[in-house]
Order: structure tokens, then sequence, then C-alpha cells
């Protein structure tokens, strides 16, 4: 069994040395964003105040019903963590409950997309490839960049968000009544204001 | 003066430098797959960073990052394969395509080396953790086991075990038919 487990040794080895080392440098090249300090507390207060600022797109549905941070619903997209709008819910599929289901179901972890619906309709949060078309404006989100196109038309407007390098958060309205600066307000008051997966924030560069 | 957060990032830059390359290659040997193994160290970073506040001020920063990152070897195992397989042809074979792939451990060191590291995918991914960990990674079971949260004779059976399989396929007693790229979970 010794013979056998030098072998093994030696199998791994040599597979291990396999590995490209252009794998190992861009690890070592990217920005990881170490924390000094436990400031959780720091980020949910400067997300309350973005949900603040937010609240004019997403009414609150009770002025005298719970708390509205009790209300705020966090949903999980990939690596994204997004928080509601007070009185907004997540879906999956369908933004309008179906008939004769009462409540329907939350989502609280998304795959690729989700539906958020609160009183200004239906907004359609997705994950997609970096980029933005090219005739977007360049909006700033928060603390991150992000690309705003509107098709009157259609009475859609659509929110690039620069976030990782792998995807992007698209945010698109769709006959909600929102203005662009309401569903920029929506948006920053989503997003994490410093989060690994989101690569932009410069106020989060220090550590 | 120098500021906290400076000082956090320099250390931080200095253990992804250190660590980065042996978290990537036991990734490697643990998943079998370059893009993935990329994809976990990443992972694995980005959360040591996170907690770096705390991960700093512990004995070994690397212990707390093998920790995350064979966790999400282990936790992500079923949700990747169901990803390999439904990116997977299915109109392809794979198994029965390579027949001839086993036997061929027997011909020279080289080819038996290649395929007792390709024979370690048919195991569970907790047995190639272990495994990796204890022979490649060269730490004792009680570190290993510290990583996986069990004891240290779990470890010892597991790595036993192991590698009584993969001696078995090694040998050929088990190897027609052998799912090369299926894995037990």
């Amino acid at each position: 069994m010794v013979n056998f487990e030098n072998e093994l040794r030696a199998a791994l080895a040599e597979r291990a040395t396999t590995v490209p080392a252009a794998i190992t440098e861009r690890l070592r090249g990217q920005n990881y964003r170490p924390r000094a300090a436990h400031h959780r507390t720091a980020v949910i207060a400067a997300g309350a105040a973005c949900a603040a600022a937010a609240g004019g797109a997403y009414a609150a549905t009770s002025a005298q019903g719970p708390s509205p941070a009790a209300l705020r619903q966090t949903v999980h997209l990939d690596g994204y963590a997004l928080t509601l709008a007070t009185g907004s819910a997540a879906r999956d599929r369908s933004c309008t409950p179906a008939p004769g289901h009462g409540r329907p179901e939350t989502v609280k972890q998304a795959r690729g997309f989700f539906r958020a619906y609160g009183a200004a309709g239906c907004l359609h949060v997705t994950l997609g490839r970096p980029g933005a078309p090219a005739d977007a404006a360049a909006v700033t989100v928060g603390t991150y960049h992000g690309y705003l196109a509107s098709q009157p038309s259609s009475d859609r407007l659509t929110l690039y968000l620069e976030g990782s390098t792998r995807n992007w958060l698209v945010f698109t309205a769709t006959r909600t009544g929102l203005s662009a600066r309401q569903l920029i307000a929506l948006a920053a008051g989503s997003i994490p204001r410093c989060s690994p997966q989101l690569e932009h924030p410069p106020q989060c560069a220090a550590g | 003066m120098r500021l906290p957060g400076t000082t956090a990032r320099r250390d931080f830059e200095a253990f992804a430098a250190a660590a980065t390359d042996g978290l990537v290659r036991a990734a490697y040997l643990m998943v079998a797959d370059l893009a993935e193994a990329e994809d976990l160290v990443q992972e694995t970073l980005l959360r040591t960073a996170r907690r770096w506040y705390r991960v700093r001020t512990m004995d070994q920063p690397l212990a707390y990052a093998r920790r995350i990152l064979v966790n999400l070897v282990i936790d992500g195992s079923a949700s990747r394969a169901r990803r390999r397989a439904e990116l997977a042809p299915r109109s392809e074979p794979i198994l029965q395509a390579r027949p001839d792939e086993l036997a061929a451990t027997v011909i020279g060191a080289t080819e038996a080396r290649l395929d007792l590291a390709a024979a370690l995918m048919t195991l569970t991914p907790r047995q190639r953790a272990v495994l990796v960990l204890r022979y490649w990674s060269d730490l004792p079971e009680a570190e290993v086991a510290r990583l996986l949260g069990c004891s240290a004779g779990t470890v010892k059976s597991t790595a036993s075990r192991s590698l009584a399989r993969l001696r078995e396929l090694m040998t050929g007693q088990d190897a027609p038919g052998l799912p090369i790229t299926t894995r037990s979970e």
C-alpha cells in the first residue's frame, strides 16, 4: 500500500503541474477588497439611506404596519444580494398573483433573474453579460457605474449596472411609470454599497 | 501614518500571492476542471477577503481558506455535476466511447499516473478532498480532520477506503464499464 501511496503522490504532483500559470496570475491580479473591519452596520445604514431615496418609486404599502425594515426583502441573484424596496416582493415567474392561489410564493434565491413587484409595477432584474447598448447614457447608480437605455415607444427603461467582470445586473422597467431618476434610485437602493461581487465602487477600494 | 485599511490590504495581497497557487492546484486536483478550479479559488479568496479583519488574526489564514475551498468543492459538487450533464452532448456515450482508456493504465508509468488521477474522479468529492489534502498537500490527518470538520479516525478510514478503491481500479478488478467521468456524490 505504501508503494501505491507513493504512486498516488507522484500522480497528483504530476497533474498539479499542468495548471497554467496564467490562472494563478489572473487570480492574484484581482482586487478582492479585504475588509479591515466588520462594517455590516455601515452597509445596512447606507442601504437604508438609499432605500429612503427610492421610496418615491416603490411606495410603502402601509404607514402604520410593520416597520419598513421588516418589509424589505433580500433576494440573492447568483453572487448579488439585492434588497428590494419597501413593500415590494420578488417572484420568479409572474409579477401578478395567480387567481385563487392566495399570496404568491416569493423568491429568496433567484436563478438568473427575478421579477420585483411593488406599487410601481413590475421590474425585471436579471444577470447579463458585461456591456450596454452604444446609445445608452452613462449614469451613476449609488456607488456604481451604470448605463441607461430608454425605449419610449415601448415605455421601457433599461438600466445596465456594472457589476463583476463576468456579469452585470440589468434592471428593466416596462410600463411602470417610473422615471429614469426613479429607476436609478430604486436600483441604488437595491444593491449593496460594498460587495466583493461588485468591483467598481471606489468607496470600497480602501478596504 | 499607515491606515488600517491599507495594512489589511497589503496583508491580504501578501497572503493571496502566497496561497493562490497552492489553492488553484488543490482545487484542480479535486474537481479536474481548470475553469471550475479558478471559480472556486476566486470565491474562496473573496470570502476570505470578506472576513479578513478576523482571518488576519488567525495563526493560519491558509487553513481558513483551505476550509472554504473544501466546503465549496463538496457542497457545490452536485450542482456542478448537473451543469456538466446539461452541457454534455446527450447522444455522446462518454464512457463507452473510450473503453480502452482504463486498460491502458498498465502501460507505462506516466500513463498509469494520468489514469490514477482520472480514477480519482470516480470517488466522491469528500474522498477526493481527503486524498488530495493528505497526499498532495501533505497535511497530517488531524489537520485534514479540522478542515473537513470530522475526526482524525474518519479521515484515516476514508483515506484507506479511497486508496483501496483506487487500487482496485488501477489493477483492473473493477475496471470494465467503470464510469471515469461519472462521480458518485
